[in-house]
């Protein structure tokens, strides 16, 4: 029973065969390829009534190599415009930060990134990110200053990605 | 999407009692694993906020900060004490899962179906239970005793499966009957450890700001390899300890040279440079990518560069 594949990797496959065995709703995930279990790619649905509904997101995965000690890095591969969401992609929630860095004491400790985290519940506060965007921590601050000022340009942009996702 | 071979099958999960008899299995197969790694507690050892977790996969957790992952109350590595009783539960069940899965498979007749969702609540065992316990109480006027594990059973049971299984399996348990050879061979009382490891203690935390010199100094008293950069040393000497100190904490330790086996391959699947080389594709990416903007900037430093030099000459 020596074991092949490192801690972090025995959690992945688990993971990944948990997401498999019982979905979750409106969440698909899974390793790119079997050679590399650090890399996943996630659709995300838009959750529903919400301005992102219909739209079907996909994002990536990257996990460190002490997983789950460390927390994965996501990022959205579709064009999406949300105040917690970098021109870039890359997501800001506090799920995915560890604790620790967090001078202002800012986001309280229990939401933040812990080895009882997992992927599953990593996306589940995406969508619910989705549904109600935090304004007070922007990541993307001309998103967050038009959702405040202008939210009808702001949902206009947002139906023309979700078509755009179902191309 | 990728599809997997082997390793999949090595991961075991409490929804394959699902499709059992006895699918309430899955309550006891989720309560003994470690909610870090989620597989079954390897010398699981208790927190000061009386948390169990896997003694390797604490120590490793507290490395990075001195908090429980359950409850966020802060807990020390000095702390933890070890609870050999559940680690002998958790192998004991690990090792006759296999077994305990394939006896309770449901045969050709239906099983009583049950919701094949992962966990099952306290009330529905009875069909299973009552299955169960009529197969038994019909054989109350004639139960016999295996001969080799001891247990009670119906005749017609004994004789049709039962004895055939267990001669198959060597590695039952030894009964608890006295015989001469078990009289002779000398069976370690439970919740105790073999006595090699009483002599041992446990290696202190490393020092962060140790030297070099002194760390190479540790990793050779270890026989651990010294090669690599200092935060390669630093990472395999922190490991070493949590290794090695978990091991202490087992019902069942191995010798230090199985430790420094692992250690190496750990180290393997571990990879130390990991993190090191990401951020320098990172980086090489990040270049590539603006390697157009990086120019026309270091154009219109260069033109700045000679307007100002020309404005000083003609100054």
């Amino acid at each position: 029973m020596a074991p092949k594949v490192s801690t972090a990797q025995r959690r992945l496959l688990r993971e990944f065969q948990e997401l498999t065995r019982s979905p979750t709703d409106g969440i698909v995930a899974g390793p790119i390829s079997e050679d590399n279990l650090f890399k996943w790619r996630c659709l995300l649905e838009g959750p529903p009534s919400t301005i992102y509904e219909n739209g079907v997101f996909e994002a990536e995965m990257d996990f460190p190599s002490d997983y789950p000690l460390s927390p994965p890095k996501l990022k959205f591969k579709s064009q999406i415009l949300h105040p917690n969401i970098y021109k870039d992609g890359t997501v800001c929630i506090s799920i995915l930060h560890p604790p620790g860095d967090d001078p202002m004491q800012y986001e309280s400790a229990d939401e933040r990134w812990g080895p009882l985290q997992s992927v599953e519940k990593i996306l589940l506060s995406v969508c619910s990110m989705l549904a109600e965007p935090n304004p007070n921590s922007p990541a993307d601050v001309d998103a967050a200053k038009l959702w405040r000022e202008d939210r009808d340009r702001f949902n206009q942009i947002v139906q023309a990605q979700v078509l755009k996702t179902l191309e | 999407m990728a599809s997997f071979g082997d390793p999949l099958d090595s991961i075991t999960d409490p929804s394959d009692w699902a499709q059992t008899e006895y699918p309430n299995f899955s309550k006891l197969d989720s309560l003994l694993r470690c909610h870090i790694c989620k597989d079954f507690l390897k010398a699981p050892v208790l927190t000061s906020c009386d948390h169990i977790f896997c003694s390797v996969c604490i120590r490793r957790s507290l490395d990075l900060k001195n908090k429980c992952p359950l409850c966020s109350e802060e807990t020390f590595e000095s702390n933890l004490r070890k609870v050999l009783l559940l680690d002998e539960i958790s192998t004991w069940f690990l090792r006759n899962r296999p077994d305990l899965l394939d006896k309770h498979k449901p045969n050709s007749q239906p099983a009583p179906v049950v919701a094949p969702t992962a966990p099952v609540e306290p009330e529905k065992p009875k069909e299973p239970i009552r299955y169960e316990s009529r197969k038994k109480r019909t054989a109350d006027e004639a139960l016999v005793e295996c001969p080799v594990c001891s247990t009670f059973m119906s005749a017609d049971e004994l004789q049709t499966s039962h004895i055939d299984t267990c001669l198959s399996k060597k590695a039952k348990p030894a009964p608890t009957r006295p015989t001469i050879s078990n009289f002779f061979k000398k069976e370690r009382t439970p919740q105790t450890q073999p006595d090699f490891v009483k002599k041992k203690s446990k290696i202190s935390n490393l020092d962060p700001t140790i030297s070099t010199s002194k760390l190479k100094e540790k990793l050779n008293h270890w026989n651990l390899p010294t090669t690599g950069t200092r935060h390669q040393m630093n990472t395999r000497m922190k490991e070493f300890i949590n290794m090695y100190n978990a091991n202490l904490d087992s019902v069942n330790p191995v010798d230090d040279r199985v430790l420094t086996n692992r250690l190496l391959k750990w180290e393997g699947t571990y990879s130390l440079e990991a993190t090191s080389k990401d951020d320098d594709q990172e980086g090489s990416q990040w270049r590539k990518k603006y390697k157009s903007e990086y120019e026309d900037l270091i154009k219109q430093a260069k033109a700045n560069m000679k307007r100002i030099t020309t404005n000083k000459d003609t100054e």
